[in-house]
């Protein structure tokens, strides 16, 4: 167990490494200059005339300089070693120059772990301090919903396995299928056309966390107008992930039912409640709860969609805002920042996992 | 196990006849890819067949034998505005619409005649977008699972067949693989570069799905890489690229087939995803981009509620399949 959780650890590095690497790439690969960019070249407000482009000019220099741009972007650099009275093959005539610590990507990645990810192009502020407002709204939406998600699942997939081939079993099987190939940027899309004040029903607010007069409300109207804000979305994220989960605990269920200790607790006359809740229940649940480190990547990404649709300042909208403005360094830093959520959530996933199931032992198998 | 004269295959086409939900799909499968092959006849702008002074024309299977090199329009038809001409006589296909002609006197119209799911904000009409939307469906599905089909069961076959460091890389590149927000990535490649259209959907999206393709290969290659018949090529001196991809291969397919119906489904969902938020390719009408525009425009119900039906219903179909075959492959079931 304590190799299984220091190899887990250790693995922590190479990803950090390649998540890193493939943050800045996508960023600085892309087309497109960032300093121009950022000075504002090709759009309306750039200067392209005269004594204005010299002035451009100058501002994307000291641009460059600024944010590093000037320096070179990786440790190592190609150099097309081209030489026309001495032709070589392509590959030969490559040439590698090592450009020590002293690059973008270098001075980029040391000051992530100082968790320190630049000035957003848009507005100059510290994107780490933008991140940290925006983390818990996201963090909070996805902890309600799973929690949601289990809360209801695990009874009805208890349910539905307890007494399979029944009515409601074959209801509910099919319902949660549907749910679970629902795509939720459609459902979120049909919640506010017919529920959020369309031509149809006006019972839910479609946009934002809060009312205009929140600031005014008492604590109780506080907390009932947050709840009444957040329904809607949190209906979005949970289904998904309940329906998945209940499926899972159906047929983690039903494959316990079956086992040869269940059949030996009924024939030593414990009654029904005793079998399922105290004998089933505990070994069903293991699957379950490993799915976890599956579940919290997939509600990190789903907040880009439904924090957009619901216009929810939380850390999708503020990605989805970053990628449609080119915003780098916060692309990289929501990037960087969801990957080490997710890793984190795997790895307690892993833990859980241990805990629960004192069996498990992730050493190398013998065979 | 198996009866006399019946091979694995037959059992398991037999299991998966038995799963009713699972062969309607593929019924629905089938039909919604005659409704891609066909959809150029079935909405088109163009006439099907017209008589223009006397002479006649078909001006459908003219624009595609034009578009694949093999006619070019008579000058007179060359830029001709087929809704206004005076045509002795006519048959239009049953949308006449493409899914990009623009009808500036319709516009957001709801479901009526002419128009039957109703115009976006510019007069497209949803039905033909609708139509020719299955094509990008159905292809972002194929292409994109084909690319990760091909690196996962390569990865997965000679880490599983040769297991060691190369098993242990592989699996070490799975775990950095499953940590990185792929939803994210996607959606920054593709705003990053907006010039690559649908293709570059397609191949980012089979680029990071290959890991659940190789992880279920590695794992059938591992319970197949210690049996007589593997041995057996093994001593008769098979390069080992044989016995991988001869012996072994077509014996670990079928777990590969459940995952990329799976996987199909996904892709579906990421490419209307991406469309929906507003970075699919600019020149296509997909489901997703069909979508989007309820975004903007609340009280326009038509512009979500067909685009979505058609995604859930193509993705729903997909994850049966796969249901359908995982249950038939399931051993235990027999």
């Amino acid at each position: 167990m304590l190799n299984y959780i220091i190899r887990r650890i250790l693995l922590v590095f190479p990803t950090l490494f390649v998540i890193t690497v493939i943050s800045f790439a996508i960023s600085r690969l892309a087309p497109g200059d960032p300093a121009e960019l950022k000075a504002g070249v090709g759009s309306s407000q750039g200067l392209s005339t005269g004594q204005g482009r010299d002035l451009n000019e100058k501002m994307i220099e000291l641009i460059r300089k600024q944010w590093n741009l000037d320096k070179p972007l990786f440790y190592i650099t190609t150099i097309d070693d081209f030489n026309d009275d001495h032709p070589k093959s392509f590959f030969s005539r490559l040439m590698y120059r090592w450009n020590g610590t002293n690059n973008q990507y270098h001075i980029w990645t040391a000051n992530v772990f100082k968790l320190d990810f630049g000035k957003s192009f848009r507005d100059n502020q510290p994107v780490f301090d933008k991140i940290k407002e925006r983390v818990p709204i996201t963090l909070a939406l996805s902890l309600i919903s799973t929690l949601l998600a289990y809360l209801i699942a695990i009874p009805l997939g208890i349910y539905s396995a307890v007494n399979q081939h029944t009515l409601w079993d074959r209801i509910s099987t099919v319902t949660v299928f549907i749910f679970y190939s629902l795509p939720n940027f459609w459902i979120g899309t049909m919640l506010i056309i017919f529920f959020g004040g369309g031509d149809f029903f006006d019972w839910f607010p479609y946009a934002g966390l809060y009312s205009n007069n929140y600031e005014s409300l008492s604590t109780m109207g506080k907390f009932t107008d947050l709840i009444w804000h957040m329904i809607l979305p949190i209906t979005v994220y949970t289904y998904g992930s309940f329906a998945y989960l209940s499926r899972q605990m159906r047929v983690g269920m039903l494959e316990i039912i079956r086992q040869d200790y269940i059949r030996t607790a009924r024939a030593k006359g414990l009654t029904e409640n005793v079998v399922i809740y105290k004998h089933a229940l505990r070994n069903s649940l293991i699957p379950i709860i490993t799915i976890l480190a599956y579940i919290l990547p997939a509600m990190i990404s789903g907040s880009v969609i439904i924090e957009t649709i619901f216009t929810i300042p939380g850390m999708g909208s503020l990605a989805f805002e970053a990628i449609t403005s080119r915003d780098y360094p916060v692309v990289m830093a929501v990037f960087t920042i969801s990957a080490v959520l997710t890793l984190i959530g795997i790895l307690l996933a892993d833990l859980l996992y241990s805990v629960v199931d004192p069996r498990i032992t992730f050493g190398s198998k013998e065979s | 196990m198996s009866q006399k004269g019946q091979s694995y295959k037959d059992i398991v086409i037999r299991q998966f006849k038995k799963n009713t939900p699972a062969v309607v799909s593929v019924y629905i499968i089938f039909s919604i890819f005659s409704l891609a092959l066909t959809a150029d006849f079935i909405a088109n702008d163009k006439p099907l067949t017209c008589v223009i002074e006397g002479e006649r024309y078909f001006p459908v299977f003219k624009e595609l034998n034009v578009k694949m090199g093999f006619s070019k329009w008579q000058p007179e038809l060359l830029n001709a505005d087929w809704k206004n001409i005076d045509y002795e006589s006519v048959v239009w296909p049953l949308v006449p619409y493409l899914p990009t002609s623009l009808d500036y006197r319709a516009r957001y119209h709801s479901p009526r005649s002419g128009h039957w799911l109703g115009t976006d904000q510019i007069g497209r009409d949803v039905l033909s977008g609708m139509i020719h939307g299955t094509r990008i469906a159905l292809a972002v599905g194929l292409i994109s699972m084909g690319i990760a089909i091909i690196i996962g069961v390569f990865l997965g076959a000679i880490a599983g067949y040769f297991g060691g460091l190369a098993d242990m890389l592989l699996q070490r590149i799975i775990e950095i693989m499953m940590t990185i927000p792929t939803f994210f990535l996607i959606v920054t490649v593709v705003a990053f570069y907006p010039g690559g259209g649908i293709w570059l959907i397609m191949v980012i999206i089979g680029l990071t799905s290959w890991p659940g393709v190789a992880r279920f290969t590695r794992a059938e290659f591992l319970k197949i890489r210690n049996m007589d018949y593997v041995t057996a090529a093994e001593a008769l001196g098979f390069s080992s690229m044989r016995t991988i991809f001869r012996h072994v291969l077509p014996n670990a397919i079928a777990p590969v087939l459940v995952i990329s119906a799976f996987g199909i489904a996904s892709a579906i969902l990421t490419e209307s995803a991406l469309s929906f938020l507003g970075f699919g390719s600019a020149s296509t009408v997909s489901w997703g981009s069909i979508l989007s525009v309820a975004r903007g425009a609340t009280y326009a119900w038509w512009m979500a509620v067909f685009p979505g039906t058609a995604i859930f219903i193509t993705v729903t179909v997909y994850n049966l399949l796969g249901e359908g075959l995982r249950d038939a492959l399931d051993p235990r079931l027999k």
